[in-house]
């Protein structure tokens, strides 16, 4: 049995290439197959949906569970947060879970 | 192989401390007998010799090697003395290290005693007594021209009529000379000596107008028979006390010198008289005359190895106190207090975090007492309780608003151990300062008070259940369960000892009495009787009790698990419910399904939990059980978040 899918925000992406993840971010603008996440630290990740379009996010906020490839993350699923998501403490704890890996992943 | 230039003619220069950090270089070592040692060498410049005896503070460079044959030194700071035996030498108080030779640099010849060419005018002193010259002279550094002494000089008159216009020291060396021939009149042996000493006291001058030479308090030891003089000021004047009872008499005073050094003095009985009054704290004096042993650390703030008595011989005249310090404290910071040996003394400077109430307590003799305890905390970040007693809790006026930074500065507190740590007693020799103007260690510490140390949480260090403090479940420092056990909580204080911890309500106890008849009074439990409801503490009857809650409730967290007892107000917020209400349900109308809803619904809480710990006998063993004092659930999760990143920040 693996290991829980880390939780991180869009700077530490470069070190998951090829990994699956979990992100959390605000929906933004959709284009055909791919939306646009706006992530807790001021990033922008395109969400490549074409494997799970028939599900439509239904909160403002949500954390997508994919994988990091490309520059694009593949969609595997999904979940609907809040509109109301701390973006700030949430993402301190990224943050602190990155940089003392060994309690985290 | 560098050439290492030593000073021409530096100990000739030496004398007349006409030279500045003369380089000299190290010929002979020698160690003395004493723990730990000290250690005195040839020094030359070349084309002299005369012995250099080093402080301790260049024991371990000797021990080390790093001071060693043939080393070039640079000397900054120095005594001269004559002893007995080796004629002229130098105490070296500072200096550095230049280098290291491979050989003897000059030819240096041991030198001789040489009279003082300043003015052509020897400066001579006149007892005959060599063994017993204990007339040491000591030059304040890089002022004045140093004094040497003769024996045997038959000239002495002359020069000495000369030497009081010309040298000012010589002034000092007729005191001085009195003691020495108040002590060394039975062994004066030589009429010609008898002569000369009456001569020179007729003309000495009175003491009012001489300069005395003066001995800094780290050199006294170096002297014989304690004939030094010291120029100091009082930093505190004991009262009087009796011993032996009442037969004896006597009182401290400490006192500081120009280099910040302490010492001790006792006078006893007669001294008593003569100086009690005499004596001023903050006023300066010189001190000659007085023997040194060693000091008793039990009894004394100061950290000199050493201390003074008074005697007969001991004259003390008031003087200038310029550059003569008012206060050396050598503050230590609170967490060192906090781990240090209990029965010490210690002086700290604080910011007052909290202030306690005036208690009354019972003393020994069946009296009363006042008693008032102050929290303290500094920029190590850990606080301390202060106990103030009688008279000083009575008239203790910090002000209870503690957000401005009121400053307590402690000397001499002694250090005491109580329910598993440290804490200070203000004692009689202990001296309070309230908001003091030390200068930049106070403006730091106020700096610190402002920036964050007033908001800064306190390490809970098991404090004793007194009022809780506002913002808890923000500020105090939380712990896990295991903690209960693991700090043996409650065990030395059975008032209770508090605990603030993070944690899920797991359980509310439905076995357990939830609540209980009570009287409306006094709480105590009541009885029923003859148709009513009895209270035996009020001695009461009453138709229908008020039922009040007796909740037990267990809290879990990830080191374990613990039952805490809840009372009112806090049962009613847990459950949601009034007493009454809860009861009506379950009992009158026998609704068990929604009395079991409303139960559940109280349960798995996540919150912050105030808990009193005490410890008490049950069948034999002592066990531990905790009362809620106060709680908050974290619904919140934001603001809960914010909290525990504040403290997790603390650990970074």
């Amino acid at each position: 049995m693996s290991s829980a899918t880390p939780r991180i925000n869009f700077k530490y992406l470069s070190q998951f290439e090829g990994k699956t993840i979990r992100i959390i971010g605000k929906v933004g603008e959709k284009q055909g197959n791919n939306v646009i996440l706006h992530t807790t630290d001021n990033g922008q990740v395109i969400v490549d949906r074409s494997k799970n379009l028939e599900k439509n996010y239904q909160t403002n906020i949500v954390e997508v569970l994919g994988i990091w490839n490309n520059n694009q993350l593949r969609e595997l699923t999904f979940f609907n947060l809040s509109d109301n998501f701390d973006f700030t403490t949430y993402n301190q704890m990224i943050d602190l879970s990155m940089e003392h890996k060994e309690i985290f992943m | 192989m560098t050439q290492f230039q030593l000073t021409a003619n530096a100990l000739d220069k030496m004398k007349n401390n006409e030279v500045e950090d003369p380089v000299l270089q190290i010929l002979q070592i020698k160690q003395s007998n004493t723990t730990p040692p000290k250690y005195a060498a040839m020094i030359s410049d070349g084309t002299q010799l005369t012995w250099g005896y080093f402080n301790r503070e260049f024991t371990q460079m000797f021990e080390e090697k790093k001071i060693k044959l043939y080393t070039v030194i640079s000397v900054s700071s120095f005594f001269s003395r004559i002893l007995p035996k080796r004629g002229l030498i130098y105490l070296i108080s500072r200096m550095t290290i230049v280098g290291q030779a491979d050989k003897m640099i000059g030819n240096p010849k041991a030198q001789r005693q040489q009279p003082n060419n300043q003015n052509n005018q020897p400066n001579q002193t006149q007892t005959q007594n060599q063994n017993q010259n204990q007339n040491q002279n000591q030059n304040q550094p890089q002022n004045q021209p140093q004094n040497q002494q003769q024996n045997q000089q038959q000239n002495q008159q002359q020069n000495q009529q000369q030497n009081q216009t010309q040298n000012k020291f010589n002034q000092n060396q007729q005191q001085n000379q009195q003691q020495n021939w108040n002590q060394n009149q039975q062994q004066n042996r030589s009429n010609q000596n008898q002569q000369q000493n009456v001569n020179q006291r007729m003309q000495r001058p009175t003491t009012h107008g001489g300069e005395h030479s003066v001995t800094p308090i780290s050199g006294i030891e170096n002297f014989l028979y304690g004939q030094f003089t010291l120029r100091v000021r009082v930093t505190f004047k004991s009262d009087k006390r009796n011993f032996r009872n009442n037969k004896g008499q006597l009182f401290n005073a400490d006192l500081i010198d120009e280099e910040g050094e302490e010492i001790r003095i006792t006078f006893f009985n007669d001294q008593v008289e003569k100086y009690y009054d005499y004596l001023e704290k903050g006023k300066a004096y010189y001190v000659s005359g007085a023997s040194v042993r060693q000091a008793n650390k039990a009894f004394s703030p100061l950290k000199n190895d050493n201390e003074l008595s008074a005697n007969s011989n001991t004259i003390i005249e008031a003087c200038s106190d310029e550059n003569l310090p008012y206060h050396n404290f050598n503050f230590d910071p609170i967490d060192q207090i906090l781990v240090c040996n209990p029965g010490k003394f210690v002086s700290v400077l604080a910011i007052v975090k909290q202030v306690g109430q005036l208690q009354d307590i019972p003393t020994k003799n069946r009296g009363m007492t006042k008693k008032l305890s102050v929290l303290i905390g500094d920029q190590s970040g850990a606080v301390i309780e202060v106990t103030f007693w009688g008279d000083r809790a009575n008239n203790l006026k910090i002000p209870t608003d503690t957000e401005k930074g009121y400053v307590l500065a402690l000397r001499g507190s002694k250090v005491g151990h109580f329910n598993n740590t440290n804490n200070l007693s203000i004692v009689s020799s202990t001296q309070i300062f309230h908001n003091p103007e030390f200068g930049p260690i106070v403006q730091d510490l106020r700096k610190w008070w402002q920036s964050g140390g007033k908001d800064q949480k306190t390490n809970s260090l098991m404090r004793s259940v007194r009022s809780l403090p506002e913002n808890w479940h923000i500020d105090e420092e939380k712990k896990t369960l295991s903690a209960i056990e693991e700090e043996n909580l409650g065990a030395n204080n059975p008032k209770g000892d508090m605990i603030f911890v993070r944690a899920t309500l797991t359980h509310l106890s439905r076995t357990d009495r939830l609540y209980y008849p009570s009287c409306p009074s006094c709480k105590k439990r009541v009885q029923e009787q003859g148709g009513g409801w009895f209270c035996f503490k009020c001695q009461q009857q009453m138709n229908s009790p008020q039922y009040r809650y007796t909740m037990t409730i267990n809290l879990a967290d990830h080191t374990g698990s613990f039952q805490a007892s809840v009372f009112s107000p806090h049962a009613e917020e847990l459950i949601g419910m009034e007493c009454d209400q809860i009861r009506n349900l379950k009992e009158v109308q026998g609704d068990d399904s929604k009395f079991q809803e409303i139960m559940k619904n109280a349960e798995f809480k996540r919150g912050h939990w105030a808990l009193k710990i005490q410890e008490n006998e049950y069948e034999g063993k002592s066990r531990k059980k905790a009362t809620l004092l106060d709680f908050h659930i974290i619904d919140d999760f934001r603001a809960a978040s914010k909290i525990l990143l504040k403290e997790i920040q603390q650990y970074l």
